[in-house]
């Protein structure tokens, strides 16, 4: 089965990308953090929810959470029908997959920049 | 001289990143998080360059582009369009609003570097193509650039006619920027009298990787015929 997070890719992110820059990962983590509340919230209302899922979409892209990454294309696909309708087993995935991969994105980064204190 | 660069995205993240990585390259960045408000900053302040979402809110991408380029002043105002996906018809509308390149989301460092100084002329690229050296006499030196956009041909801001006289044998250099239709061809000279054969096939081949548009080609393959025609009949009116 595939991976949650792609550590190399998360590492990547942050030692190459943005230069070990915690508050900008930091903020970047918070703005995640409040997109998956946004989709949490609206989970039943199939409109918002293609797209916050086109937003998370992409910066799941950027953290390498790759499994939720494929969910969440999957139901931003249902955009193209002319209505859109969320098939259920994705919307659970993904609400399953959201604060296992958070929490994986956070050990990782908590390893290269120590343990954050508010996180404990 | 530090370049401006606005960036507009709804999606704030978008934003953070693409900002930490052009101020570490040195740009001064502005933010602004719906179209409206871009064409606003536009309107009002100077930009080396603005950096687009095309799926915004309300008023989108390709509307503020559209409005943007609909000002007589911002018209060659380079563009790079932010999109999530290689979407064929986005693409298309994209080069209609003479878009100069793209980016897809989220944006990776290197790449989005790359595109951006292309665009400004940081690093150049260029495409080397030899033409037949046998060909008669020659005249003309100098910065010769291919304006697809309004389709002309000028030679140091002196625009091309049919009769332009150009040197034989020579090699010429094209700088393209972006991907789409702001194309330089630089200090050199472009022999055009014998286009024969194999010359056809490096003009044929200079053209398509330039992504001239079938009525551009036809265009430059006229001017060509013009100047062909003109060396092969010296005195004769085309």
């Amino acid at each position: 089965m595939q991976e949650i997070v792609s550590e190399k890719i998360l590492l990547n992110f942050i030692r190459h990308e943005i230069d070990s820059n915690q508050d900008l990962f930091e903020r970047l983590y918070g703005l995640q953090m409040k997109l998956i509340a946004e989709f949490t919230q609206s989970k039943g209302d199939p409109g918002k929810v293609v797209v916050i899922a086109h937003k998370l979409k992409s910066s799941c892209k950027t953290f390498g959470a790759v499994r939720l990454e494929t969910v969440l294309e999957q139901i931003e696909s249902a955009k193209n029908s002319a209505t859109i309708k969320i098939d259920p087993v994705l919307l659970d995935e993904a609400l399953t997959l959201l604060p296992v991969t958070m929490e994986t994105i956070r050990k990782v980064a908590d390893s290269v920049f120590g343990r954050k204190q508010d996180s404990a | 001289m530090r370049r401006n660069i606005l960036v507009a995205d709804d999606d704030q993240q978008i934003l953070e990143l693409t900002k930490f990585f052009l101020e570490q390259a040195g740009f001064v960045v502005r933010t602004c998080s719906e179209g409206y408000s871009a064409l606003q900053e536009v309107q009002a302040n100077h930009y080396d360059l603005l950096i687009i979402d095309i799926s915004m809110p309300n008023f989108n991408g390709f509307k503020t582009i559209k409005s943007i380029r609909a000002m007589p002043e911002k018209q060659d105002l380079p563009i790079i369009m932010l999109t999530g996906s290689k979407d064929k018809d986005d693409i298309q509308k994209a080069k209609t609003l003479q878009v100069t390149d793209y980016v897809i989301k989220p944006p990776v460092r290197e790449d989005l570097l790359k595109r951006v100084e292309r665009v400004l002329g940081g690093r150049p690229q260029y495409f080397e193509i030899k033409f037949n050296p046998e060909d008669s006499d020659a005249s003309l030196t100098g910065e010769i650039s291919i304006e697809t956009r309004v389709k002309s041909i000028s030679v140091q801001g002196m625009i091309l006619t049919g009769s332009a006289a150009l040197k034989k044998g020579d090699k010429i250099k094209v700088q393209k920027i972006g991907l789409f239709n702001i194309l330089k061809i630089e200090k050199t000279s472009f022999t055009v009298a014998d286009c024969t054969s194999d010359d056809k096939g490096n003009f044929d081949y200079f053209v398509s990787f330039l992504e001239f548009k079938a009525e551009e080609q036809e265009v430059i393959k006229e001017w060509v015929m013009a100047e062909q025609f003109r060396r092969q009949n010296p005195g004769a009116k085309a």
